[in-house]
């Protein structure tokens, strides 16, 4: 019996020991100069009253984000809602920077607290991808050199994540060229679209691999048969949240992640006139609509698709959007009285109708709301 | 290995010390439990079976501090399924068995067949912590830093992986499961204390034919 007893108290006494810690390797690459512009397209501009309207809504949701913000600077006890606030602030009409007071060099600091040896920037292990990204896109936005150590750091972190020959996936693995969470090995393209996002917005060596490998994977999350090798049960040119998976069912396309796959196929350089950025931005065409997440259950993922498909409207660049049956949208109005229409009167936005994907956070749905009304009112 | 193939990448630290545990369970804890001496069969055999789930978690790439949580994860899970079956009534001793299993698998699925609830739950503060706390998987995968709620078969068949939620610490997990099994097995001394001062009503009736030969 002693025998038994000691040998599981040696056990116990294996597992709580700390082992040696990895030496990491990350290498010290000078940042590159740091540009984080809003993507921003040639339009007519909004009608005059909706574009003070516009104004007023981020002014009300930033009063809210305000009065929400805890001591430390943070919001949600949260890396990635703390990051996403601060970019809405950064990226706002008013242009607030550092100079403005604590409200914005708290979060920077809360941020940067944050930091782990190996580059990442996250208060969990596994959201990790998600954090680094937004957080190195947030500093971006600062505009401020003193952060270009962190960013270079945290963008070796996210390049990796991504999943290749090295983690023991060859190029024919469905899973090839994805950045997941950062906490295990799965990847989807709402975590690769959001590193892309970062590497993009930090303006990531665009001769590295890592753009062709995302590539490979971002196109087999696209349901088009015509480049996609994957078997995909849905060929209608959208984009899935997994290579032939969908959370909403099936391998469906929906609005989210189409405009996620669009973006990520703009931030890896593919051309406009490229099939797969055709078929996507012909999806959109076909789905145009802001009263839902298009394809989604009910009400689920609603502001992410907002907040996707003002960036990727923005990037793509056309003012308009003519759908299938021949009818003209201008999709910046269509957003900003969809937005306009779901703020609440203390200023904020909340998913009313879904949980999932944190939308039940006011904190993070009001900086996702600003964001894409930042990119409305910056065009 | 072909366990490790089949399981879901993410899923694949835990195959080892998985496979270790259902073998355990089906297999080793029956055979200890219809010792003559079952107290000290069992606790023999959660050793035999943390020493094996820690060589196959090694053999398997995982660290040191990895192997280490997941063998005494999997004795922690074996002891307590142990306990409770040495804690039923003699003749019940294989229902319970039975039951122990068909709980820690329901425990292990709450994000399956909760996923209706969960997907239309309003609030879930704590709720959804409490939940992965409880799951004996999270135990499992504590040592691995495994995001199992990610991996693509939960993420498939509950919302769990898509709503806030927070693992435990590792330590601090594994230091309540072990506070409970400590528990249990103290209660399961308790009752061979009293089974020794009525020998007639003796806890570990395991009914067999050669039934005088085992008496003591």
């Amino acid at each position: 019996m002693k025998f038994v007893i000691s040998s599981l108290l040696a056990l116990l006494i294996c597992a709580v020991i700390q082992p040696q810690a990895l030496a990491e390797d990350a290498p010290a690459t000078p940042a590159e100069p740091i540009s984080n512009a809003a993507p921003a397209a040639a339009s007519p501009a909004l009608p005059a009253e909706l574009r003070s309207k516009v104004k007023r809504a981020i002014d009300d949701g930033l009063r809210y984000l305000r009065e929400a913000q805890a001591d430390d600077g943070s919001w949600s006890d949260s890396v990635g809602v703390t990051a996403l606030a601060l970019r809405a602030y950064l990226e706002s009409p008013r242009g607030y920077t550092e100079a403005d007071g604590p409200f914005i060099t708290r979060p920077i600091a809360y941020l940067l607290a944050h930091v782990k040896d190996d580059g990442s920037i996250s208060e969990t292990n596994h959201n990790r991808n998600y954090n680094t990204a937004v957080s190195i896109t947030a500093l971006a936005a600062t505009g401020n050199d003193k952060f270009a150590d962190s960013i270079a750091n945290a963008q070796q972190f996210l390049a990796g994540l991504q999943l290749d020959d090295a983690d023991g996936y060859e190029r024919d693995h469905k899973y090839y060229g994805g950045i997941g969470y950062g906490g295990d090995e799965r990847p989807d393209l709402s975590n690769m679209y959001m590193a892309l996002e970062a590497l993009k917005a930090t303006d990531f060596d665009p001769d590295d691999p890592v753009w062709e490998k995302a590539l490979v994977f971002v196109s087999r999350n696209q349901n088009n048969s015509e480049t996609n090798d994957v078997e995909i049960s849905v060929d209608d040119g959208g984009f899935s949240y997994m290579p032939n998976y969908s959370p909403h069912g099936g391998g469906e396309s929906y609005g989210g992640m189409t405009s996620a796959g669009l973006l990520s196929l703009l931030f890896a350089g593919v051309d406009k006139t490229d099939p797969r950025v055709q078929a996507a931005y012909d999806w959109i065409r076909a789905n145009y609509t802001l009263e839902t997440n298009p394809n989604a259950k009910e009400g689920q993922g609603l502001f992410y698709y907002y907040n996707a498909f003002a960036k990727a409207m923005a990037a793509y660049g056309e003012p308009t959007v003519t759908d299938t049956d021949g009818k003209v949208h201008d999709w910046r109005r269509d957003l900003a009285e969809k937005l306009l229409s779901l703020q609440r009167k203390d200023g904020a936005w909340v998913n009313t109708i879904s949980n999932r994907w944190w939308e039940g956070d006011p904190n993070l749905v009001t900086a996702w709301s600003i964001i894409a009304l930042n990119h409305v009112y910056d065009s | 290995m072909t366990l490790r193939r089949l399981l879901d990448p993410l899923l694949a630290p835990c195959a080892a010390p998985l496979a270790v545990l259902a073998a355990a369970l089906l297999l080793a804890l029956p055979a200890a439990l219809g010792h003559r001496t079952p107290i000290a069969a069992v606790l023999r055999a959660a050793l035999r079976v943390a020493a094996l789930a820690l060589a196959l978690a090694w053999l398997d790439g995982a660290g040191f501090q990895a192997g280490a949580s997941a063998a005494l994860a999997v004795g922690t899970l074996f002891l307590t399924v142990g306990a409770i079956c040495l804690l039923a009534p003699p003749r019940a001793i294989a229902a319970v068995h039975a039951l122990s299993l068909s709980a820690l698998v329901a425990l292990t699925l709450t994000p399956v067949w909760l996923a209706e609830g969960l997907a239309s739950m309003r609030r879930t503060d704590g709720f959804i912590d409490g939940l992965v706390a409880m799951n004996p998987l999270t135990l499992l995968a504590a040592g691995t830093g495994v995001d199992y709620l990610r991996s693509e078969w939960f993420y498939r068949y509950s919302p769990i992986g898509s709503l806030r939620y927070d693992y435990p610490e590792a330590l601090m997990l594994l230091s309540v499961w072990m506070a409970g099994v400590a528990l249990l097995w103290v209660g399961v001394a308790l009752r061979r204390a009293a089974t020794r001062r009525h020998p007639k009503g003796r806890a570990f009736h395991i009914p067999q034919s050669n039934e005088a030969e085992i008496a003591p």
